[in-house]
Protein backbone atom coordinates (compact mmCIF):
# COMPACT_ATOMS: atom_id res chain seq x y z
CA UNK A 1 0.00 0.00 0.00
CA UNK A 2 1.53 3.44 -0.64
CA UNK A 3 1.94 5.92 1.93
CA UNK A 4 -1.14 8.05 0.40
CA UNK A 5 -3.05 5.13 0.42
CA UNK A 6 -2.39 4.55 4.01
CA UNK A 7 -3.13 8.33 4.97
CA UNK A 8 -6.29 7.73 3.43
CA UNK A 9 -6.98 4.06 5.28
CA UNK A 10 -6.26 6.04 9.07
CA UNK A 11 -8.63 8.79 7.58
CA UNK A 12 -11.08 6.43 7.29
CA UNK A 13 -10.40 4.43 10.60
CA UNK A 14 -10.29 7.39 12.78
CA UNK A 15 -14.01 8.69 10.90
CA UNK A 16 -15.35 5.50 12.46
CA UNK A 17 -13.58 6.55 15.36
CA UNK A 18 -15.37 9.88 15.65
CA UNK A 19 -18.63 8.54 14.92
CA UNK A 20 -18.09 6.56 18.08
CA UNK A 21 -16.44 9.21 20.51
CA UNK A 22 -17.95 11.66 19.38
CA UNK A 23 -21.29 10.33 20.00
CA UNK A 24 -20.21 9.91 23.58
CA UNK A 25 -19.11 13.25 23.98
CA UNK A 26 -22.46 14.99 22.22
CA UNK A 27 -24.46 11.95 24.89
CA UNK A 28 -21.92 13.14 28.17
CA UNK A 29 -23.11 17.06 27.16
CA UNK A 30 -26.57 16.59 25.91
CA UNK A 31 -28.24 13.57 26.73
CA UNK A 32 -27.36 12.42 30.04
CA UNK A 33 -28.15 15.68 31.66
CA UNK A 34 -29.56 19.01 30.79
CA UNK A 35 -27.16 21.10 28.43
CA UNK A 36 -27.03 24.14 31.19
CA UNK A 37 -25.94 21.69 33.82
CA UNK A 38 -23.17 19.72 31.86
CA UNK A 39 -21.84 23.50 31.69
CA UNK A 40 -21.68 23.61 35.52
CA UNK A 41 -17.96 22.96 37.14
CA UNK A 42 -19.20 21.94 40.55
CA UNK A 43 -19.80 18.28 41.95
CA UNK A 44 -22.64 17.48 40.68
CA UNK A 45 -22.23 14.03 39.20
CA UNK A 46 -22.41 15.23 35.15
CA UNK A 47 -20.39 18.56 35.82
CA UNK A 48 -17.72 19.57 33.44
CA UNK A 49 -15.17 18.78 35.69
CA UNK A 50 -16.35 15.79 37.16
CA UNK A 51 -16.53 14.57 33.00
CA UNK A 52 -12.51 15.08 32.75
CA UNK A 53 -12.22 13.06 36.00
CA UNK A 54 -14.11 9.89 35.01
CA UNK A 55 -11.29 8.08 33.70
CA UNK A 56 -13.59 6.69 30.65
CA UNK A 57 -14.93 9.51 29.59
CA UNK A 58 -11.57 11.53 29.32
CA UNK A 59 -10.06 8.57 27.84
CA UNK A 60 -12.69 8.64 25.05
CA UNK A 61 -12.42 12.70 24.84
CA UNK A 62 -8.67 11.80 24.62
CA UNK A 63 -9.21 9.08 21.12
CA UNK A 64 -11.71 12.00 19.99
CA UNK A 65 -9.20 14.79 19.83
CA UNK A 66 -6.65 12.27 18.20
CA UNK A 67 -8.91 11.36 15.53
CA UNK A 68 -10.58 14.63 14.56
CA UNK A 69 -7.08 16.24 14.35
CA UNK A 70 -5.90 13.51 12.15
CA UNK A 71 -9.58 13.11 10.48
CA UNK A 72 -9.38 17.44 9.85
CA UNK A 73 -6.55 18.38 9.34
CA UNK A 74 -5.62 15.68 6.85
CA UNK A 75 -8.92 16.79 5.33
CA UNK A 76 -7.50 20.39 4.88
CA UNK A 77 -4.10 18.82 3.69
CA UNK A 78 -6.18 17.52 0.88
CA UNK A 79 -8.30 20.42 0.23
CA UNK A 80 -5.34 22.30 0.11
CA UNK A 81 -2.95 20.21 -2.11
CA UNK A 82 -6.00 20.11 -4.72
CA UNK A 83 -5.59 24.01 -5.03
CA UNK A 84 -2.33 24.12 -5.99
CA UNK A 85 0.46 22.03 -7.69
CA UNK A 86 4.25 22.22 -6.56
CA UNK A 87 7.24 20.67 -4.47
CA UNK A 88 7.15 23.91 -2.61
CA UNK A 89 3.74 23.92 -1.64
CA UNK A 90 3.16 20.43 -1.06
CA UNK A 91 5.60 20.67 1.48
CA UNK A 92 4.89 23.63 3.18
CA UNK A 93 1.59 22.42 3.41
CA UNK A 94 2.60 19.36 5.15
CA UNK A 95 4.48 20.88 7.41
CA UNK A 96 2.14 23.50 8.30
CA UNK A 97 -0.75 20.84 8.82
CA UNK A 98 1.38 18.77 10.85
CA UNK A 99 2.66 21.58 13.25
CA UNK A 100 -0.80 22.74 13.67
CA UNK A 101 -2.32 19.49 13.76
CA UNK A 102 0.15 18.39 17.02
CA UNK A 103 -0.26 21.98 18.84
CA UNK A 104 -3.69 20.86 18.85
CA UNK A 105 -3.36 17.84 20.19
CA UNK A 106 -1.03 19.24 23.15
CA UNK A 107 -3.39 21.31 23.83
CA UNK A 108 -5.91 19.86 24.38
CA UNK A 109 -4.12 16.25 26.15
CA UNK A 110 -2.72 19.00 28.54
CA UNK A 111 -6.27 20.03 29.16
CA UNK A 112 -7.67 16.67 29.65
CA UNK A 113 -4.64 15.73 31.52
CA UNK A 114 -4.51 18.66 33.68
CA UNK A 115 -8.52 18.87 34.62
CA UNK A 116 -8.87 15.19 35.07
CA UNK A 117 -6.52 15.24 38.17
CA UNK A 118 -8.16 18.83 39.20
CA UNK B 1 -4.56 30.45 -24.14
CA UNK B 2 -6.88 31.85 -21.62
CA UNK B 3 -5.69 31.87 -18.16
CA UNK B 4 -8.34 31.66 -15.00
CA UNK B 5 -7.60 32.46 -11.50
CA UNK B 6 -6.80 29.37 -9.83
CA UNK B 7 -8.77 30.36 -6.51
CA UNK B 8 -11.30 31.54 -8.22
CA UNK B 9 -11.67 28.58 -10.03
CA UNK B 10 -11.33 26.81 -6.39
CA UNK B 11 -14.00 28.46 -5.09
CA UNK B 12 -16.56 28.09 -8.05
CA UNK B 13 -16.15 24.14 -8.20
CA UNK B 14 -16.17 24.06 -4.66
CA UNK B 15 -18.83 26.14 -3.52
CA UNK B 16 -21.27 25.84 -6.48
CA UNK B 17 -22.82 22.74 -6.99
CA UNK B 18 -25.20 23.73 -9.75
CA UNK B 19 -26.24 21.28 -12.89
CA UNK B 20 -24.29 18.31 -11.83
CA UNK B 21 -27.35 16.74 -9.81
CA UNK B 22 -27.66 15.37 -6.14
CA UNK B 23 -24.25 13.79 -5.61
CA UNK B 24 -22.14 17.18 -6.45
CA UNK B 25 -24.29 18.88 -3.19
CA UNK B 26 -23.84 16.16 -1.16
CA UNK B 27 -19.57 16.75 -2.76
CA UNK B 28 -19.76 20.60 -2.11
CA UNK B 29 -21.89 20.28 1.56
CA UNK B 30 -19.17 17.39 2.26
CA UNK B 31 -15.93 19.96 1.99
CA UNK B 32 -17.73 23.05 3.75
CA UNK B 33 -18.79 20.93 6.36
CA UNK B 34 -15.17 19.35 6.66
CA UNK B 35 -13.54 22.93 6.54
CA UNK B 36 -16.12 24.59 9.15
CA UNK B 37 -15.77 22.10 11.77
CA UNK B 38 -12.58 21.82 11.52
CA UNK B 39 -12.02 25.47 12.69
CA UNK B 40 -14.56 24.64 14.99
CA UNK B 41 -12.70 22.00 16.45
CA UNK B 42 -9.84 24.31 17.08
CA UNK B 43 -11.62 26.69 18.43
CA UNK B 44 -13.10 24.45 20.77
CA UNK B 45 -10.04 22.96 21.84
CA UNK B 46 -8.94 26.23 22.68
CA UNK B 47 -12.18 27.45 24.50
CA UNK B 48 -12.31 24.08 26.67
CA UNK B 49 -8.89 25.04 27.88
CA UNK B 50 -10.67 27.49 30.36
CA UNK B 51 -11.79 24.36 32.37
CA UNK B 52 -8.22 24.30 33.59
CA UNK B 53 -7.91 28.69 33.70
CA UNK B 54 -6.66 28.46 29.84
CA UNK B 55 -4.52 27.14 27.40
CA UNK B 56 -1.31 29.08 28.78
CA UNK B 57 -1.87 27.10 32.30
CA UNK B 58 1.37 24.23 32.44
CA UNK B 59 0.85 23.26 35.63
CA UNK B 60 -2.12 21.91 37.96
CA UNK B 61 -4.45 25.36 39.13
CA UNK B 62 -6.37 25.83 41.79
CA UNK B 63 -9.88 24.74 41.96
CA UNK B 64 -11.06 27.97 42.48
CA UNK B 65 -9.19 29.72 39.23
CA UNK B 66 -9.92 27.19 37.08
CA UNK B 67 -13.30 27.20 38.31
CA UNK B 68 -13.68 30.74 38.19
CA UNK B 69 -12.11 31.31 34.66
CA UNK B 70 -14.47 28.37 33.01
CA UNK B 71 -17.74 30.37 34.49
CA UNK B 72 -16.68 33.85 32.94
CA UNK B 73 -15.89 31.77 29.44
CA UNK B 74 -19.34 30.41 29.84
CA UNK B 75 -20.85 33.47 30.68
CA UNK B 76 -19.06 34.77 27.54
CA UNK B 77 -20.26 32.65 25.37
CA UNK B 78 -23.73 32.17 25.69
CA UNK B 79 -24.93 34.74 23.62
CA UNK B 80 -27.52 34.73 20.67
CA UNK B 81 -24.79 34.48 18.11
CA UNK B 82 -22.65 31.81 19.46
CA UNK B 83 -25.65 29.62 20.16
CA UNK B 84 -26.55 30.50 16.34
CA UNK B 85 -23.33 29.29 14.87
CA UNK B 86 -23.66 26.27 17.22
CA UNK B 87 -26.77 25.29 15.86
CA UNK B 88 -25.08 25.63 12.06
CA UNK B 89 -22.72 23.38 13.19
CA UNK B 90 -24.56 20.71 14.54
CA UNK B 91 -26.27 20.94 10.91
CA UNK B 92 -23.15 20.46 9.55
CA UNK B 93 -21.63 18.06 11.87
CA UNK B 94 -24.46 15.36 11.54
CA UNK B 95 -24.65 16.12 7.50
CA UNK B 96 -20.80 15.25 7.33
CA UNK B 97 -20.81 12.37 9.62
CA UNK B 98 -24.26 10.60 8.00
CA UNK B 99 -22.91 11.57 4.29
CA UNK B 100 -19.41 10.27 5.46
CA UNK B 101 -20.74 6.76 6.19
CA UNK B 102 -22.05 6.85 2.69
CA UNK B 103 -18.60 7.98 0.94
CA UNK B 104 -16.95 5.35 3.54
CA UNK B 105 -18.83 2.82 1.97
CA UNK B 106 -18.65 3.51 -1.70
CA UNK B 107 -14.68 3.97 -1.67
CA UNK B 108 -14.74 0.34 -0.15
CA UNK B 109 -17.04 0.02 -3.32
CA UNK B 110 -20.07 -1.03 -1.07
CA UNK B 111 -23.48 0.04 -2.34
CA UNK B 112 -22.04 0.52 -6.07
CA UNK B 113 -24.11 -1.00 -8.79
CA UNK B 114 -22.37 -3.71 -10.88
CA UNK B 115 -20.89 -2.22 -14.24
CA UNK B 116 -22.86 -3.69 -17.06
CA UNK B 117 -23.17 -2.75 -20.80
CA UNK B 118 -24.22 0.58 -20.98
CA UNK B 119 -27.84 0.76 -22.72
CA UNK B 120 -29.59 4.21 -23.13
CA UNK B 121 -30.94 5.87 -21.44
CA UNK B 122 -28.24 5.36 -19.31
CA UNK B 123 -28.63 5.53 -15.47
CA UNK B 124 -25.00 5.18 -13.58
CA UNK B 125 -25.03 2.07 -11.50
CA UNK B 126 -22.15 3.85 -9.16
CA UNK B 127 -25.42 6.08 -7.94
CA UNK B 128 -27.84 3.33 -6.23
CA UNK B 129 -30.96 4.55 -4.34
CA UNK B 130 -29.18 3.16 -0.95
CA UNK B 131 -26.93 5.87 -1.25
CA UNK B 132 -29.09 8.22 -2.36
CA UNK B 133 -31.64 7.02 0.51
CA UNK B 134 -28.18 7.98 2.97
CA UNK B 135 -27.56 11.47 1.26
CA UNK B 136 -31.10 12.63 2.10
CA UNK B 137 -31.37 10.53 5.72
CA UNK B 138 -28.22 12.66 5.83
CA UNK B 139 -30.40 15.70 5.00
CA UNK B 140 -32.98 14.80 7.41
CA UNK B 141 -30.63 13.84 10.47
CA UNK B 142 -29.10 17.70 10.41
CA UNK B 143 -32.15 19.60 9.78
CA UNK B 144 -33.56 17.41 13.61
CA UNK B 145 -29.90 18.01 14.73
CA UNK B 146 -30.30 21.71 13.53
CA UNK B 147 -33.81 21.90 15.19
CA UNK B 148 -32.77 20.05 18.51
CA UNK B 149 -29.71 22.69 19.25
CA UNK B 150 -32.13 25.26 18.50
CA UNK B 151 -34.54 24.53 21.01
CA UNK B 152 -31.78 24.03 23.41
CA UNK B 153 -30.54 27.32 22.65
CA UNK B 154 -33.57 29.30 22.33
CA UNK B 155 -36.25 27.09 23.45
CA UNK B 156 -38.34 28.11 20.41
CA UNK B 157 -40.38 24.74 20.05
CA UNK B 158 -41.11 23.23 23.01
CA UNK B 159 -40.33 24.40 26.76
CA UNK C 1 -40.42 15.43 -38.48
CA UNK C 2 -39.87 18.60 -40.56
CA UNK C 3 -42.07 20.87 -38.17
CA UNK C 4 -42.08 24.52 -38.42
CA UNK C 5 -38.89 26.74 -38.03
CA UNK C 6 -38.39 29.20 -35.05
CA UNK C 7 -35.49 31.36 -34.44
CA UNK C 8 -32.67 30.91 -31.44
CA UNK C 9 -30.29 32.85 -30.25
CA UNK C 10 -26.62 31.45 -30.11
CA UNK C 11 -24.33 32.64 -27.36
CA UNK C 12 -21.14 32.14 -28.49
CA UNK C 13 -17.85 32.33 -26.93
CA UNK C 14 -14.83 33.12 -29.15
CA UNK C 15 -11.70 34.00 -28.55
CA UNK C 16 -8.59 33.93 -31.28
CA UNK C 17 -5.29 33.99 -29.30
CA UNK C 18 -3.55 35.73 -32.82
CA UNK C 19 -6.44 39.13 -31.85
CA UNK C 20 -5.19 40.37 -28.64
CA UNK C 21 -6.22 36.86 -26.87
CA UNK C 22 -9.77 38.80 -24.88
CA UNK C 23 -12.87 36.33 -25.05
CA UNK C 24 -15.84 37.89 -25.84
CA UNK C 25 -19.10 36.34 -26.76
CA UNK C 26 -20.78 36.81 -29.81
CA UNK C 27 -24.74 36.62 -30.46
CA UNK C 28 -26.63 34.80 -33.33
CA UNK C 29 -29.97 34.31 -34.37
CA UNK C 30 -30.39 30.80 -35.85
CA UNK C 31 -33.64 28.99 -37.34
CA UNK C 32 -34.07 25.76 -36.10
CA UNK C 33 -36.28 23.19 -36.25
CA UNK C 34 -37.51 20.00 -34.04
CA UNK C 35 -34.87 17.99 -35.04
CA UNK C 36 -31.97 20.57 -35.37
CA UNK C 37 -28.66 19.47 -32.85
CA UNK C 38 -26.56 21.93 -31.73
CA UNK C 39 -24.06 21.25 -33.71
CA UNK C 40 -25.77 21.93 -37.07
CA UNK C 41 -26.47 25.32 -35.62
CA UNK C 42 -23.01 26.10 -35.26
CA UNK C 43 -22.49 24.91 -38.68
CA UNK C 44 -25.30 27.25 -39.80
CA UNK C 45 -23.56 30.08 -38.49
CA UNK C 46 -19.78 28.99 -39.94
CA UNK C 47 -21.29 28.73 -43.03
CA UNK C 48 -24.07 31.61 -43.81
CA UNK C 49 -23.20 34.24 -40.67
CA UNK C 50 -19.65 34.27 -39.63
CA UNK C 51 -17.25 31.69 -41.41
CA UNK C 52 -14.35 32.48 -38.61
CA UNK C 53 -15.71 30.41 -35.90
CA UNK C 54 -13.88 27.67 -35.44
CA UNK C 55 -15.23 24.52 -33.66
CA UNK C 56 -13.87 20.65 -34.01
CA UNK C 57 -16.60 18.12 -34.93
CA UNK C 58 -16.57 14.79 -37.12
CA UNK C 59 -18.93 11.84 -37.43
CA UNK C 60 -22.43 13.68 -36.37
CA UNK C 61 -23.62 10.64 -34.27
CA UNK C 62 -21.71 10.44 -31.00
CA UNK C 63 -19.24 8.15 -32.45
CA UNK C 64 -15.85 10.38 -32.19
CA UNK C 65 -16.00 12.33 -29.78
CA UNK C 66 -14.72 15.45 -31.14
CA UNK C 67 -17.33 18.02 -30.62
CA UNK C 68 -17.74 18.44 -26.94
CA UNK C 69 -18.56 21.50 -25.87
CA UNK C 70 -20.21 23.66 -22.34
CA UNK C 71 -24.02 23.86 -23.86
CA UNK C 72 -25.95 25.98 -21.34
CA UNK C 73 -23.19 25.25 -18.77
CA UNK C 74 -23.16 21.54 -18.82
CA UNK C 75 -20.59 19.55 -20.75
CA UNK C 76 -22.31 17.75 -23.76
CA UNK C 77 -21.73 16.71 -27.45
CA UNK C 78 -22.84 18.84 -29.52
CA UNK C 79 -24.00 16.64 -32.27
CA UNK C 80 -25.85 14.47 -29.49
CA UNK C 81 -28.12 17.87 -28.01
CA UNK C 82 -31.22 18.61 -29.62
CA UNK C 83 -32.09 22.71 -29.35
CA UNK C 84 -35.35 21.75 -28.80
CA UNK C 85 -33.89 19.75 -25.71
CA UNK C 86 -32.51 22.60 -23.86
CA UNK C 87 -35.84 24.97 -23.78
CA UNK C 88 -34.27 28.16 -23.74
CA UNK C 89 -34.44 30.60 -26.19
CA UNK C 90 -31.00 31.27 -26.10
CA UNK C 91 -28.27 29.20 -25.56
CA UNK C 92 -25.24 29.47 -24.48
CA UNK C 93 -21.88 27.54 -26.23
CA UNK C 94 -18.53 27.56 -24.70
CA UNK C 95 -15.34 25.74 -25.17
CA UNK C 96 -15.12 22.61 -22.20
CA UNK C 97 -13.77 23.66 -18.87
CA UNK C 98 -10.72 22.42 -17.23
CA UNK C 99 -8.88 22.24 -21.13
CA UNK C 100 -7.16 25.10 -22.10
CA UNK C 101 -8.75 27.10 -24.99
CA UNK C 102 -7.16 26.86 -29.03
CA UNK C 103 -9.11 29.06 -30.93
CA UNK C 104 -13.29 29.81 -30.10
CA UNK C 105 -14.73 26.76 -29.25
CA UNK C 106 -11.36 24.33 -29.79
CA UNK C 107 -10.12 22.87 -26.78
CA UNK C 108 -6.38 21.48 -25.90
CA UNK C 109 -6.28 17.63 -25.42
CA UNK C 110 -2.82 17.63 -24.81
CA UNK C 111 -3.02 17.17 -21.17
CA UNK C 112 -5.79 14.99 -21.52
CA UNK C 113 -4.49 12.50 -23.65
CA UNK C 114 -1.14 12.59 -22.28
CA UNK C 115 -2.83 11.25 -18.80
CA UNK C 116 -4.73 8.53 -20.74
CA UNK C 117 -1.17 7.57 -22.11
CA UNK C 118 0.36 7.44 -19.19
CA UNK C 119 -2.12 4.76 -18.19
CA UNK C 120 -1.16 2.15 -20.51
CA UNK C 121 -4.13 1.95 -22.19
CA UNK C 122 -3.38 -1.34 -23.83
CA UNK C 123 -2.81 -4.99 -22.48
CA UNK C 124 -0.08 -5.56 -20.90
CA UNK C 125 1.42 -9.42 -21.30
CA UNK C 126 4.32 -10.64 -18.83
CA UNK C 127 5.43 -12.67 -22.34
CA UNK C 128 5.71 -10.30 -25.23
CA UNK C 129 6.65 -12.48 -27.84
CA UNK C 130 3.57 -14.60 -27.26
CA UNK C 131 1.60 -11.25 -28.03
CA UNK C 132 3.56 -10.83 -31.25
CA UNK C 133 2.59 -14.42 -32.39
CA UNK C 134 -0.86 -13.62 -34.42
CA UNK C 135 -1.90 -17.03 -33.93
CA UNK C 136 -2.63 -16.57 -30.22
CA UNK C 137 -6.08 -15.72 -28.85
CA UNK C 138 -6.97 -14.95 -25.28
CA UNK C 139 -10.27 -16.76 -24.06
CA UNK C 140 -12.39 -14.99 -21.87
CA UNK C 141 -15.62 -15.64 -20.58
CA UNK C 142 -18.84 -13.58 -20.42
CA UNK C 143 -18.39 -12.41 -16.84
CA UNK C 144 -14.98 -11.74 -17.19
CA UNK C 145 -15.73 -9.63 -20.23
CA UNK C 146 -18.57 -7.56 -18.36
CA UNK C 147 -16.24 -6.75 -15.40
CA UNK C 148 -14.53 -4.31 -17.93
CA UNK C 149 -16.69 -3.93 -21.20
CA UNK C 150 -19.12 -0.82 -20.10
CA UNK C 151 -15.74 1.20 -19.23
CA UNK C 152 -14.32 0.13 -22.93
CA UNK C 153 -16.93 2.15 -24.10
CA UNK C 154 -15.58 5.44 -23.98
CA UNK C 155 -14.77 7.79 -26.71
CA UNK C 156 -12.36 10.17 -25.01
CA UNK C 157 -14.73 12.69 -25.55
CA UNK C 158 -13.53 14.63 -22.52
CA UNK C 159 -17.00 15.63 -20.84
CA UNK C 160 -16.29 13.62 -17.38
CA UNK C 161 -12.79 15.85 -17.58
CA UNK C 162 -14.73 19.15 -17.59
CA UNK C 163 -17.38 17.75 -15.19
CA UNK C 164 -15.11 16.90 -12.22
CA UNK C 165 -14.28 19.33 -9.86
CA UNK C 166 -10.95 17.96 -9.07
CA UNK C 167 -9.61 18.28 -12.48
CA UNK C 168 -10.68 21.79 -12.15
CA UNK C 169 -7.81 22.36 -9.90
CA UNK C 170 -6.12 19.69 -9.34
CA UNK C 171 -3.52 19.91 -12.62
CA UNK C 172 -1.98 16.52 -11.89
CA UNK C 173 -4.99 14.12 -11.03
CA UNK C 174 -5.36 11.82 -13.66
CA UNK C 175 -9.16 12.78 -13.90
CA UNK C 176 -11.81 10.44 -14.94
CA UNK C 177 -11.00 9.32 -18.05
CA UNK C 178 -8.01 7.85 -17.66
CA UNK C 179 -8.83 6.17 -14.29
CA UNK C 180 -11.48 4.81 -15.46
CA UNK C 181 -9.70 3.55 -18.97
CA UNK C 182 -6.86 2.31 -15.58
CA UNK C 183 -9.52 -0.01 -14.21
CA UNK C 184 -11.22 -0.96 -17.60
CA UNK C 185 -7.51 -2.51 -18.39
CA UNK C 186 -6.57 -3.51 -14.58
CA UNK C 187 -9.60 -5.97 -14.56
CA UNK C 188 -9.78 -7.13 -17.80
CA UNK C 189 -8.68 -11.27 -17.37
CA UNK C 190 -6.09 -10.52 -20.14
CA UNK C 191 -4.14 -7.86 -18.41
CA UNK C 192 -1.41 -9.12 -16.76
CA UNK C 193 -0.20 -5.39 -15.51
CA UNK C 194 -1.40 -5.89 -12.02
CA UNK C 195 -0.23 -4.11 -9.09
CA UNK C 196 2.31 -2.23 -11.59
CA UNK C 197 -1.07 -0.12 -13.35
CA UNK C 198 -2.25 1.11 -9.77
CA UNK C 199 1.43 2.08 -8.77
CA UNK C 200 0.79 5.01 -11.37
CA UNK C 201 -2.05 6.71 -9.74
CA UNK C 202 -1.20 5.66 -5.77
CA UNK C 203 0.52 9.19 -4.99
CA UNK C 204 -0.91 12.00 -3.81
CA UNK C 205 -2.39 13.66 -6.65
CA UNK C 206 -3.96 10.31 -7.89
CA UNK C 207 -7.20 7.76 -7.30
CA UNK C 208 -7.46 8.69 -4.11
CA UNK C 209 -8.60 12.22 -4.23
CA UNK C 210 -11.59 11.37 -6.41
CA UNK C 211 -14.56 12.40 -3.75
CA UNK C 212 -17.10 10.80 -5.59
CA UNK C 213 -19.27 14.08 -6.38
CA UNK C 214 -20.27 11.91 -9.83
CA UNK C 215 -20.68 14.58 -12.04
CA UNK C 216 -18.52 12.55 -14.87
CA UNK C 217 -21.06 9.14 -14.98
CA UNK C 218 -23.69 12.49 -15.05
CA UNK C 219 -22.31 13.94 -18.26
CA UNK C 220 -20.96 10.60 -20.12
CA UNK C 221 -22.82 10.91 -23.30
CA UNK C 222 -21.67 6.45 -23.61
CA UNK C 223 -23.02 5.70 -20.47
CA UNK C 224 -19.57 4.44 -18.96
CA UNK C 225 -19.59 5.36 -15.41
CA UNK C 226 -16.40 6.38 -14.68
CA UNK C 227 -17.42 7.14 -11.10
CA UNK C 228 -18.30 3.90 -10.48
CA UNK C 229 -14.95 2.41 -12.00
CA UNK C 230 -13.04 4.92 -9.83
CA UNK C 231 -14.50 3.49 -7.05
CA UNK C 232 -13.65 0.45 -8.10
CA UNK C 233 -10.74 1.25 -8.66
CA UNK C 234 -9.66 2.71 -5.04
CA UNK C 235 -10.91 -0.29 -3.96
CA UNK C 236 -8.08 -2.40 -5.59
CA UNK C 237 -5.61 0.04 -4.39
CA UNK C 238 -6.82 -0.34 -0.64
CA UNK C 239 -7.46 -3.74 -0.69
CA UNK C 240 -6.15 -5.42 -3.93
CA UNK C 241 -2.91 -6.50 -5.00
CA UNK C 242 0.06 -5.65 -2.95
CA UNK C 243 1.49 -2.81 -5.29
CA UNK C 244 5.30 -2.06 -5.23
Amino acid sequence: MSREARIMMLHYITGLVIIVAGAIHLATVFLVSPYEESLRFDNTPWSVINVYRNSLLAGSLEALLLAVAFHGFNGLRVILLELHQGRTWTRAVNVAVTVAAIAVVINGTKTIFIASML
Amino acid sequence: MSVRNPVVTALKTWLIPRRYGVMRWSYSLQRISGVAITLYFVLHIGETANVIGGSQVWSIPSYEYARQVWTETVEFLSNPFFDAGLAVLAFLIFFHTSNGVRLFLTHFGILLGKPHRPEYPYHPASMTKAQLTIFWVSILLAVAALLYSLNIFFKVILP
Amino acid sequence: MSGKLQEVRLRVYRYDPSNGGRPRYDIFSVPVKKDTTVLSALLYVKEKLDPTLSIRFSCRMATCGSCGMMINGLPRLACYTLVSQLKSKTITVQPLNNFPVVKDLVADFTDFFGKHRAMKPYLLRIDTYEQEKSNISYRQTDEELLKYIQFAYCIRCGLCYAACPVVATDKRFPGPQALSQLYRYYIDSRDEGGGERLEVVSDSHGVLRCHFAGSCSQVCPKGVDPALAIQLLRRELLFGRRTG
